[in-house]
């Protein structure tokens, strides 16, 4: 029976994780470490100012022990989506990181470094080709759109990653990549069930979020063969169950079930698990329906502006009471003073927590509470009108008049100095589509690199 | 059969969003017969979910019952269009489902 095992020591590189689980880990014998490295969930603003979602710091510290124990054992290393959002220049970022692991080591580290930015004048010619497709419920793409976006990459299947392993590189680092590719990638490269690869690196890319206790901060160990696989955690602490891998099996999808992605749907619905032992699920059934036409997803951003925050309390019933009025007079007043909001060309935004600041108006139950922190949130084109104008904003709220009102020293309890935070430029999504191609690799360029210390 | 808080039946209820445009909300069942009392109880249903977040039926865009899995999956396209800065959505966890009573 052929067996292949991959190494997923944690939900998302930087998270930290136990080097307890990687050692228990490491005694299992895996073909291959495979770790996640970014994501869209922290919104455009990575991608759009070129930065990670987790510093410097943790990346070198989770990534050394990765290291090392990759080349010590001889398996490939697999980063996929380097640096957060899988750019160009975040990859580059994650290579001068080993680059410093490598000297520190003193070892050789040969790396492939696929590159995943997208140019916009390719993509407009797809566009102009008919051959871009909004994916769930992105707007239709415009000329404007493509021409406003200032940073896009190309979420890259499996097929870069497999010249990459047929280069025998020691470590891949993979820019903006389809979550499941990094685990599913040696399964696939050894020919086991497609299904099955998809299914396990579904599960696997996000550590021991599956497991019980659940979490990104520690790992799993993935055994694929030819008719099932196997899920275990690597601390004792936790275990898999069929409910917690049943679960992750939804986790952040669109649809239970179907799961679309570069190359074809995996389908669970035929899915099954059962548990192998105290700490192991075993899932069989995973199906992999190649699709006709091969996609790739596309992400892009487009700046929108600059933002200035600001956090105050509120204690006083009678304003508690008559808030929606008092914040509807502030607004107002803001426009009558800034041409800026009332032409629409800056914005300003209220949020009442302790109200509705979690659910805004999908919240159903009110009742009146002893508190509501309020946040003021202005984007405007300049960070300095941003700032102008939430002060103002603030200033108006601090004294505004109101019925009832006994409190005439001021309205607000402001819980730091100075009161408003400049947050710098803001960032939307403009780009978030599907585009066909003739060739998985069109998009995606490698390039060998050896880092460290040459061999004699 | 009596009202039963979602929160006694369940053992997962969260929401989290799935790419940037959509949030997605998931009821996992601890076993079968807690999952198909539900199912065939017939309360969780897009009018159920339409009048709890006081939205439109066609806003819900998906309602799934994933037998295997014990669970019910349904997702909604918009959050909060109104409240939202343009399309920037933060990463949302957990919180954002109602425990109201079935």
């Amino acid at each position: 029976m052929k067996e292949i095992r991959i190494l997923s020591p944690q939900g998302m590189l930087g998270y930290g994780y136990p080097i307890e689980s990687l050692e228990y880990g490491l005694a299992q014998h895996p073909h291959a470490i495979s770790v996640d490295a970014g994501s869209t969930d922290g919104g455009p603003h990575r991608l759009g100012m070129g930065v990670g979602g987790v510093s410097r710091y943790a990346t070198k510290k989770d990534l050394k022990p990765l290291v090392i124990a990759a080349k010590k054992h001889n398996i490939p290393l697999l980063i996929g989506s380097a640096g957060g959002s899988g750019a160009n220049l975040r990859v580059q970022w994650t290579v001068d990181i080993l680059k410093e692991i490598a000297e520190e080591e003193n070892i050789e580290l040969t790396i492939a470094a696929i590159y995943a930015d997208v140019s916009k004048e390719w993509l407009m010619t797809k566009w102009e080709q008919g051959k871009v497709t909004s994916v769930g419920s992105a707007p239709l793409l415009t000329e404007q759109a493509i021409q406003d976006t200032t940073a896009l990459v190309g979420q890259m299947g499996v097929e870069p990653y497999l010249e990459a392993l047929k280069e025998g590189v020691d470590i891949i680092v993979g820019g903006r990549t389809y979550d499941p590719v990094m685990t599913a990638a040696l399964p696939l490269f050894h020919r086991m069930d497609p299904g099955l690869s998809w299914h396990i690196g579904k599960i696997l890319e996000c550590g021991a979020i599956a497991a019980t206790p659940g979490t990104a901060k520690d790992g799993m160990i993935g055994m694929i063969r030819d008719d099932h696989f196997l899920v275990r955690p690597l601390h004792p602490s936790r275990k898999c169950t069929i409910q917690s891998v049943a679960a992750h099996t939804l986790y952040e999808k669109s649809h239970p079930y179907l799961l679309p992605g570069p190359g074809g749907i995996l389908d669970l619905s035929q899915c099954k698990f059962s548990q192998e032992d105290e700490r192991t699920v075993r899932v069989t059934g995973s199906q992999f329906i190649p699709s006709s036409q091969y996609e790739i997803k596309l992400e892009g951003v487009r700046p929108s502006g600059y933002r200035t925050v600001l956090v105050a309390g509120v204690r006083d019933p009678f304003f508690i009471h008559q808030l929606e009025t008092i914040i509807e007079k502030v607004k107002m007043d803001v426009a009558d003073y800034f041409p800026e909001i009332e032409s629409s060309e800056a914005k300003l935004y209220f949020k009442y927590y302790g109200l509705n600041g979690v659910m805004g108006p999908w919240e159903k139950t009110s009742s009146e509470p002893l508190e509501v922190g309020i946040v003021i949130e202005v984007v405007a084109p300049k960070q300095e009108l941003a700032d102008s104008i939430c002060a103002y904003a603030r200033s108006v709220l601090m004294h505004i008049d109101y019925e009832g009102r006994v409190s005439t020293a001021g309205n607000l309890a402001l819980p730091f100095a100075p009161p408003e935070f400049s947050a710098g430029q803001v960032f939307e999504f403009s780009i978030y589509h599907t585009v066909a191609v003739d060739d998985p690799l069109e998009l995606f360029t490698m390039k060998r690199i050896t880092l460290g210390r040459r061999k004699p | 059969m009596s009202k039963q808080p979602l929160k006694d039946l369940a053992q997962v209820v969260r929401s989290k969003n799935a790419g940037p445009f959509e949030i997605t909300f998931d009821m996992i069942f601890p076993d079968q017969p807690t999952y198909e009392r539900v199912k065939t109880s017939n309360v969780i249903t897009k009018e159920t979910i339409a009048n709890l977040y006081q939205i439109h039926l066609e806003d819900i865009v998906e309602l799934v019952y994933f037998d295997q899995a014990y669970a019910i999956n349904f997702r909604l396209n918009e959050l909060f269009p109104q409240e939202r800065l343009e399309n920037e959505i933060p990463m949302v966890h957990s919180s954002t489902l109602h425990f109201s009573n079935l």
